[in-house]
């Protein structure tokens, strides 16, 4: 069943102002159990933290047509849970702030990342092009976070 | 703010209380919008698609906020990834998501989210309290709510509704607006945040059937994000139509003050 919204599973109901929970339309809430809303979890046998901030300096050479890991997030949480993860370009252009995956039109180069039941992998994805100069030892920053709620939804 | 006389529910995140929890260490304010799931599902390409096609019929009278993932060699990757030629696939308007790829000829599985919330939303909270977080410890309180008979106690987190010692994804603010064209070189959309990091954000635009689709993003198009504002900025030059109606939502995402 694609629908996940239960209106009446009402066990807690958050509406705003002084408003009668009752009268109120499902968009109105702001809580309420029916729904399902994306937490980040903690204590739940995550191996690293499920959402975090590091700093990343691209390699000297980028080969051709090669995959480079720049992180690796244990989640183990035994499914593929939704996440988002934004890149901060500090040496290509200050104050981008960008979600991943992204990348340089024209180029075949991209920072991306993907998710199983085990690990979130962040990573650079090239192309055809090798590249020994302008996408090279640049200073990058990412945020990530991992949420609780399965990409492959409730079955 | 908190403490400021206006009734509301607080909950904070572990190792915080509301007793003196400043706004980022809380994980729950009742005047502050989260983005509730309204429906989940599967959808399966191959090449005998023709576009449009409905994925599903949400029904809900405006065009929602939505999240479509796609499964590849045993790995779940976030669209749209124009690399791989899953790019800006998937629609929405007020009754379906549709999916819109004409071109992409392979088989895959789609899996995606609708929320209960109009991307056409315009909203903006009042500030908050940019206080730094402190670490603290201890043992305390929380509200956890479980998904329809499932159990709090089974530490089963894909079937936790809400947990009170999480960070949730929390709605700042957004905003839709035809882009601004004064800068001749790109079309923009602002909204000025006063947040005192640089938040995380989701970024649609509205295409030529006057479907929402989400938004790349490359080098030509992509954010400019300060501690107090974001600017979206899409290249003339690359985008290549007339100046398109974008929306943004941002979120109350501080992971550090970075």
């Amino acid at each position: 069943m694609p629908k996940i919204f239960d209106e009446n599973y009402n066990l807690v109901r958050v509406g705003e102002g002084t408003e009668d929970v009752d009268n109120l339309d499902p968009e109105d809430f702001k809580l309420h159990s029916g729904f399902i809303y994306h937490g980040v979890p903690k204590g739940v046998g995550e191996t690293d933290d499920l959402e975090g901030y590091f700093t990343y300096t691209s390699p000297s050479n980028i080969a051709a047509n090669t995959t480079y890991t720049i992180k690796t997030i244990t989640h183990n949480l035994g499914y593929e849970p939704d996440f988002q993860v934004f890149i901060g370009e500090a040496d290509v252009s200050s104050n981008t702030f960008s979600h991943l995956p992204y990348g340089y039109v024209s180029t075949g180069l991209y920072y991306k990342a993907r998710i199983n039941t085990t690990v979130l992998q962040i990573y650079i994805d090239n192309g055809p092009n090798a590249w020994s100069s302008g996408f090279t030892d640049k200073d990058y920053t990412f945020k990530y976070q991992i949420f609780n709620t399965p990409i492959k939804g409730h079955s | 703010m908190i403490g400021d006389n206006t009734p509301k529910i607080l909950t904070a995140r572990a190792g915080y209380s509301v007793d003196n929890a400043n706004d980022r260490e809380l994980s729950f304010n009742s005047e502050w919008p989260l983005l509730p799931i309204e429906a989940e599902g599967t959808f399966e390409v191959d090449n005998t698609l023709s576009a449009p096609e409905t994925i599903y019929n949400h029904g809900l009278g405006y065009p929602p906020v939505f999240k479509v993932f796609y499964e590849y060699g045993g790995y779940l990757y976030p669209t749209p990834d124009s690399d791989f030629g899953i790019g800006i696939t998937c629609s929405v308007d007020s009754n379906n998501l549709y999916w819109r790829d004409v071109w992409f000829s392979g088989t895959l599985d789609l899996y995606w989210k609708i929320y209960r919330r109009s991307i056409e939303t315009n909203q903006d909270l009042d500030p908050y309290d940019l206080t730094a977080a402190t670490t603290q410890s201890g043992e305390q309180g929380k509200v956890i709510i479980a998904m329809p008979n499932k159990d709090v106690d089974d530490n089963n987190p894909d079937e936790i509704v809400f947990n009170s010692n999480w960070r949730q994804l929390i709605i700042d603010s957004s905003k839709y607006a035809l882009a601004d064209t004064s800068d001749p070189g790109y079309y923009t959309l602002t909204i000025n945040h006063n947040l005192g990091y640089r938040p995380m954000y989701w970024c649609y635009y509205k295409d030529s059937n006057n479907e929402w689709r989400q938004m790349s993003s490359l080098d030509v198009y992509r954010a400019t994000v300060t501690t107090t504002s974001i600017v979206w900025k899409i290249s003339v030059g690359t985008w290549g139509g007339g100046a398109p109606t974008l929306a943004l939502i941002l979120y109350k995402s501080t992971i550090n003050s970075a």
